[in-house]
Order: C-alpha cells, then sequence, then structure tokens
C-alpha cells in the first residue's frame, strides 16, 4: 500500500509533507510526496493524504536542514521548490531522507538517481536565474504630476539624448520588464536588480506565473501573486512605450546591428546561447 | 578623412560602435561590487553576458570608441589615418548618459572604452578620462567599466583612469616586435608594454604585496624582472628593466574620487591571429608570459580580417582561420585551467597546433605512457589530462569517489565526455572496451568522419590514418 502525500505548492508546503511522511511511519519505501493541484493519474492500491501547510512543522525541518545537512542544501531544495518539474517534491524528499542519514556529503553521492535529478534541477534553475538576470530588459515610462503637466516633448530633440533623471529632479520615473520563465524564479532575481537600482522604482511582471517584484526607491522589494486579476491598468500601461523609450530602444538596436562581424558569422551559436524562449522581451530582437 | 559635422547621436553610435567590434575583450567579469544603497549599478564577479551578436560573441558592455579620428596608420584598422571614413566623436557627456541609460534597461553591465589617437596619445586619453570621471564621479555609477590604456599618454593620467575604472588593457597586438612594426608602424614594443607594467605595479601596490618586499628592508637590489624567453621562439618580447616599479611620486597615491581598488579586475590584451606569419608556438609563449609574468587576467585573440583590402596581407580564411583561432583559446585554457605548460603542447619543432584533433587530445596521444588511468585512485592534475574530462567532471569525481567506487555509468553521468575519455581511462581496473593502445589506432577513433573526409579528399582511402599524417604537412598554416 503506497502511502502518497499531496503537498501544496510552496517550499513550506513540501516541508510540511516531508514533516508528516515522516510522522506517519509508514516507512520511507511506501511513501511519495506528489504536489496537489498539478495533473495526475490516479494510481490504485494508493492512500492519498492531503497536508495542510503547518508553517511550525515546515520551520522545525528547515531548521533540522541547516543544522543537519547544511546550508547548500537549503539553497538545493529552495530552487528545487521553485521548479517546474513534477516531480520536485519526491526528489526533496528522497533528498533529505539521504541527507539526514549522512549530513553534508550526501549532495555527492553521484551514483544515486535521486541525488543526480536533484542537482540537474538546481543546475537548470540556477542557470535560469542567471540567464535572466542576462535577458531582462527594462522599459522607462514618465510617471507623476509634471510629466502630465509640463509641455511633454512628442519628438526628441534632434540628435541628442533625453536628460538622466537626477537625483532630487521632479521627473518621476518607473522601471518594468516582462519575464516568461519556466521555473518560478522571480524571488530569485528580485535581490540582484534590488541591489544594482537601488535608486530606482520598478516592476517585474512574470507572465508565466502571474506574479509581480515590485520595487519602491530606496525601500525594501516585495513580490505579489495573482497580479493580472489584481492590476490589469498596471499590465496595460506596461504595454505602452513614450518617444524617449522608443529613442533608447532604436540606440540600442543601433548599437546591437553595429557589433555584427560578417566573416564570423555563426546564427547556430547564437542560438544556442540565446535560446529563441528568452527572445519576446528582448529589445533587439522585437523589430 | 571625412569628419562628420552635427552627427545625431544615433549615427554616432552607428559609427563608433562599429569601429570598436574587432576588440574582442567582452568579459564583464571580476570586480565584485555591491550597490551602495543610494545610487544605481554593482559588478558581479562571474559577469553577465546580456546578449549575444550574430556570430556568437558575447555583448555585456556599451564598447565603443571614444572617436575614430587617428593619426596613426595601423594597417589592420579601418580608421586609419588615410582611409576615407566619416570620422565622429562623443562628447564625454554623451558617453555617459548612453552608459546610464542603457545600464538602467539592463541592456549593458557597463561601459567599454577606447578610442583613435587625436591628436596625441595623451589628449586622447584625457578624453576618456573625463568620461570616466563623469560616471564614476557625478553619476555614482558603480557598474563595471574597461578602458584601454593608451600607449604615449602620461604616466599620471594613466593611473588616475585606474582609481576609477574596473579593468584595463593595452592590445599587443602582433606577438613579435617584426610583426607590430609591420603592421602598426606607430606603435612600438615598448611603448605598449609601459602602461601595462604601470598598471601592474599599481595593482601590486595596493593590494599591499609590496610592503612584504619593501625596498627599505632589502640589502640587496630588487630581484630583476625576468623573462622567459623560450627556446627557438626567437626575440619575442624584451627583458624588462631593473627599476623598481614603485612611484615614490604621488602616481600611486588615492586621488579623491577615487574607487576603492586599483584596477581591481585586472588587465587584459589581445593579439591579431593570421595577420603575419608566427606559428602557435610564438603566440602561446607569449601569451604564458603574459600570464604569468605581468599578471594579466585573459589574453584574447582575434582573427584578422583584410578591412582594407590590401593586397599585401592575408585575404580571410574564413574557416581555417577561426578554427585556429579556436584551437590558440583551448590551448589558452589548458594553460589556465588545465595546469599544462606551453612546452608540453608546442615546440620549436612542432610549432602548430593539430587541426584535426584538440590539443588536449593531442598531448594524450604523444604520451600515451601516461594513460590508461584508473578513476578511482588517479589524483585531481592525472584527471585533468585525459581527454573528455573537463575540469567540473574532474572535481564531482574527487567528490563522489569519497563515497563510493565509481564505474563507466556513473562517470557518464558525471558529464565525462564518454566518445573521448574512453580509450584513456579504467574503471574499477578494467577498460570498457578493449583497445590496442596505439596511437593509429586511437587517432582513428577520435577524428570523427567529416573531417576525414576533409583529409581523404576525393580519394577512397583504405590505409587506416596515422599521428604522421596529421602532424606532417597535413597542418594548416596560416
Amino acid at each position: 500500500m503506497i502511502h502518497i502525500f499531496m503537498a501544496e505548492d510552496s517550499l513550506e508546503g513540501i516541508l510540511s509533507a516531508v514533516s508528516a511522511a515522516y510522522k506517519s511511519r509508514y516507512g520511507h519505501a511506501d511513501n511519495r510526496i506528489h504536489i496537489s493541484g498539478e495533473l495526475e493519474t490516479m494510481e490504485l492500491f494508493s492512500e492519498y493524504i492531503p497536508v495542510e501547510t503547518d508553517q511550525e512543522a515546515a520551520e522545525k525541518v528547515y531548521h533540522a536542514v541547516y543544522e543537519k545537512i547544511g546550508s547548500e542544501a537549503l539553497k538545493v531544495i529552495e530552487s528545487t521548490a521553485s521548479s517546474r518539474y513534477p516531480e520536485r517534491a519526491e526528489v526533496i524528499y528522497r533528498f533529505l531522507i539521504l541527507g539526514f542519514a549522512n549530513g553534508e556529503r550526501a549532495i555527492d553521492y553521484l551514483t544515486d538517481p535521486n541525488i543526480i535529478r536533484i542537482r540537474e534541477i538546481y543546475r537548470n534553475v540556477g542557470n535560469e536565474v542567471c540567464h535572466w538576470q542576462e535577458f531582462l530588459r527594462f522599459k522607462v515610462h514618465q510617471t507623476g504630476k509634471m510629466a502630465k503637466e509640463s509641455v511633454f516633448q512628442e519628438e526628441p530633440e534632434q540628435g541628442k539624448l533625453i536628460p538622466v533623471q537626477t537625483e532630487d529632479g521632479n521627473r518621476h520615473e518607473l522601471l518594468t520588464a516582462v519575464i516568461a520563465p519556466k521555473n518560478k524564479i522571480l524571488t530569485s532575481i528580485m535581490p540582484h536588480f534590488s541591489d544594482r537600482f537601488s535608486s530606482e522604482n520598478f516592476i517585474i511582471y512574470d507572465e508565466t506565473y502571474d506574479m509581480a517584484g515590485i520595487h519602491e526607491k530606496h525601500a525594501e522589494w516585495f513580490a505579489m501573486a495573482a497580479f493580472s486579476e489584481a492590476y490589469p491598468e498596471i499590465l496595460l500601461f506596461i504595454k505602452k512605450s513614450d518617444s524617449s523609450e522608443k529613442q533608447m530602444q532604436e540606440l540600442w538596436k543601433i548599437f546591437f546591428q553595429a557589433t555584427d562581424i560578417k566573416e564570423r558569422s555563426n546564427i547556430k551559436l547564437q542560438k544556442q546561447l540565446l535560446p529563441g524562449w528568452f527572445r519576446k522581451n528582448m529589445t533587439e530582437f522585437i523589430s | 578623412m571625412i569628419i562628420g559635422e552635427n552627427l545625431s547621436i544615433e549615427q554616432k553610435l552607428q559609427i563608433l560602435g562599429d569601429a570598436a567590434k574587432f576588440d574582442v575583450a567582452c568579459t564583464s567579469s571580476g570586480a565584485d561590487r555591491g550597490g551602495n544603497g543610494f545610487s544605481m549599478g554593482n559588478a558581479v564577479k562571474a559577469g553577465l553576458c546580456h546578449s549575444f551578436t550574430a556570430d556568437g560573441r558575447c555583448i555585456s558592455l556599451l564598447k565603443i570608441l571614444m572617436t575614430n579620428e587617428c593619426v596613426y596608420q595601423c594597417r589592420y584598422c579601418i580608421n586609419r589615418a588615410s582611409n576615407d571614413v566619416l570620422r565622429a566623436t562623443f562628447t564625454p557627456e554623451e558617453v555617459a548618459k548612453l552608459t546610464i541609460e542603457f545600464y538602467r534597461r539592463n541592456y549593458i553591465e557597463g561601459l567599454f572604452l577606447s578610442s583613435g589617437i587625436y591628436p596625441t596619445p595623451q589628449a586622447s586619453a584625457e578624453r576618456m578620462l573625463e568620461a570616466v570621471r563623469l560616471l564614476r564621479n557625478q553619476y555614482h555609477f558603480g557598474g563595471y567599466i574597461h578602458i584601454k590604456s593608451i600607449p604615449g599618454a602620461d604616466e599620471a593620467t594613466v593611473c588616475e583612469i585606474g582609481w576609477l575604472a574596473d579593468r584595463m588593457s593595452v592590445n599587443l597586438e602582433l606577438p613579435t616586435a617584426a610583426g607590430l612594426e609591420t603592421m602598426a608602424p606607430n606603435k612600438s614594443r615598448k611603448s605598449i608594454l609601459t602602461p601595462m607594467k604601470l598598471i601592474q605595479s599599481g595593482i601590486h601596490h595596493d593590494k599591499n604585496i609590496l610592503l612584504l618586499n619593501d625596498a627599505r628592508n632589502l640589502k640587496n637590489k630588487p630581484e630583476k624582472q625576468e623573462l622567459f624567453i623560450p627556446q627557438g621562439a626567437g626575440n619575442i618580447l624584451p627583458a624588462a628593466d631593473n627599476k623598481w616599479p614603485v612611484k615614490q611620486g604621488n602616481t600611486f597615491l588615492r586621488p579623491k574620487g577615487a574607487m576603492k581598488h586599483f584596477v581591481p579586475a585586472g588587465q587584459s590584451t589581445q593579439m591579431i591571429i593570421g595577420a603575419t606569419m608566427e606559428s602557435d608556438y610564438q603566440i602561446m609563449a607569449v601569451t604564458e608570459n603574459l600570464y604569468q609574468k605581468f599578471d594579466l587576467k585573459r589574453v584574447f585573440y582575434s582573427s584578422f580580417v583584410n578591412v582594407n583590402h590590401d593586397s599585401d596581407v592575408p585575404q580571410w580564411q574564413g574557416r581555417q582561420l577561426l578554427d585556429r583561432e579556436h584551437r590558440l583559446y583551448q590551448a589558452d585554457f589548458l594553460l589556465r585551467f588545465y595546469q599544462f605548460h606551453v612546452e608540453e603542447l608546442l615546440s620549436p619543432e612542432r610549432p602548430d597546433f593539430n587541426m584535426l584533433v584538440d590539443p588536449k587530445c593531442d598531448y594524450a596521444l604523444r604520451h600515451l605512457e601516461l594513460f590508461p588511468v584508473e578513476i578511482n585512485t588517479a589524483s585531481y592534475s592525472t584527471l585533468l589530462k585525459v581527454p573528455g574530462v573537463g575540469v567540473k567532471s574532474a572535481q564531482r569525481i574527487v567528490k563522489a569517489r569519497r563515497t563510493c567506487m565509481l564505474d563507466f555509468k556513473d562517470i557518464q553521468k558525471i558529464g565525462v565526455v564518454m566518445k573521448r575519455a574512453v580509450y584513456f581511462i579504467t574503471c574499477r581496473g578494467r577498460m570498457m572496451y578493449p583497445i590496442h593502445m596505439t596511437e593509429d589506432n586511437i587517432v582513428n577513433y577520435l577524428i570523427d568522419d567529416d573531417r576525414r573526409k576533409a583529409l581523404a579528399g576525393d580519394r577512397i582511402s583504405y590505409k587506416q590514418l596515422s599521428l604522421f599524417d596529421l602532424t606532417g604537412d597535413q597542418t594548416v598554416k596560416i
């Protein structure tokens, strides 16, 4: 009789399920953990046990992982929990069993298929985080009262650049970006951008998971789920570009094309390094 | 020389972005700097590649010339003095604004600024210094800045730039002085190496390395900075002069508005491949010298494209030249990550790379006495020498075998390229397939079918390929 614990789709949910699986004393060989809400073919001769997310139990497991397996293991399970693979909960469960038994070295058991799988997932999510830090493109929007009241130039002065916002300027600007990731990496890229653009207001919208990361100038960032229901007008606003923004986008495209050396052309390599699915929201590839 | 009047910013960017594209140094790595909480910018140690060109090179910086007006007459450059190309110049303000606006949109990690020489090296350097000062001190830009050191500029200017930039570089252009004489008559070996040595000593000074060897504490004269010149390589680099490099004057003192460290990301350089007749051995000998004696972080190789359509310099050889450049980069990685020395890869008797197998395989084939290697007991350095085993695979093998014995299916999962490695390793004492360990046999397996056809030409050959076929006249000399 296989006991399948149905966890909620979050790290706390999965860790609560791990806690429940240990406490159940059914024996690890007969336990599985699946994510509730995912498409599931129900198996015969299995018992489906829904697990409610218990914050306390999850924190106990989290702390135990840190103490017994190490901080690297925490990063591994956080990445895996934010991935898109349906087996992520099961793989975390198996990793933790090995980890609690063997400690820090469990991550190097490269002959165990579960360890191999969790390392692959960790690498995949880590790579995607790096890629989005590189390929995300911001758009600058003029907002605030000054923008509406002042004579906003329709065409930028011929050949000149629009001046940059100075520290105590009255112009208000908002940076927005849209990403379409495969894994749920929004919360992993926000720290990088908040550190880099601490003096900017920005919003990063995740199309796949319908989440948004929001950062106010010189403040802490936070994330919001179900964004399209809550703020549809912001999504509409994001799609527009004003003339100064268009000028910068044109300049970037000019620079991008100027770097080409025709004699060395290698489109296959470019596709390998910059896969097509990133290019939807990249300025230089939108014509 | 056609000097552009009233060019728009778009036109300037088109001209000056195109003019800088043959400087292939693209990395934004080496500087680790968090945001300061109030202004914009940070630097990531590993560097970020924000986009890729149509030929696969990474775009991480806004790579532009300050001006493409130039009084020099370098044969490889489209902007040389005698060419009739449209000339443009950025103002420091324009450079700063472009950098900031691109940076905010996450298009770039920072700025890469080079310049034509107009009217003098010092004037060009001062203009570049102005742009960097604006970025760092007025806009408080915290991102990555890579500035070319201009040979012939004042030491004080070079040092001032060093306190503001993350990386500085000066292009060696050609590996030998004779080559430089032909291709770039206005530059000299001495003028190129002077800023390189200056920045190197500045970095040492900043890191307080010299405190340990303080001139006052030494009774004897400081050790001469000897350059090892390999036998038969010819007069590649001159021996350093005997002067102790620390400036007693004000050049290394930190000026107002300086960043925390002097050139924190180190130096790099570039050599042009295929313009002159130097062998691969000469190029790699210079590379090794630069890494060991001058503490460079990277050496880049740029394939020569005959942009000026001169008849007495080589035409574009296409695939062959790009393959040669690829071999040079492979050898460069072997030097830096795989604990190889140039003497192990090449020699005056064998001065060029084998075009059909990569340098690591070539080494393994010439030293079959070292193989096969037992995966479960070999040291890390020995594992690195096995074809198909990279740095990551070697590290994983070393970690994994602490817990259990590894077999072939395990190391395949680890990431070892079995196609190449299988001839050189044993697991638990056994080889995967019974292999006759001679050079000729293994060479045949290693070369894939495409290249074998290229070697045999149209003739159908039943003779097995031997190592001699590859290393004899078949190596393509550019």
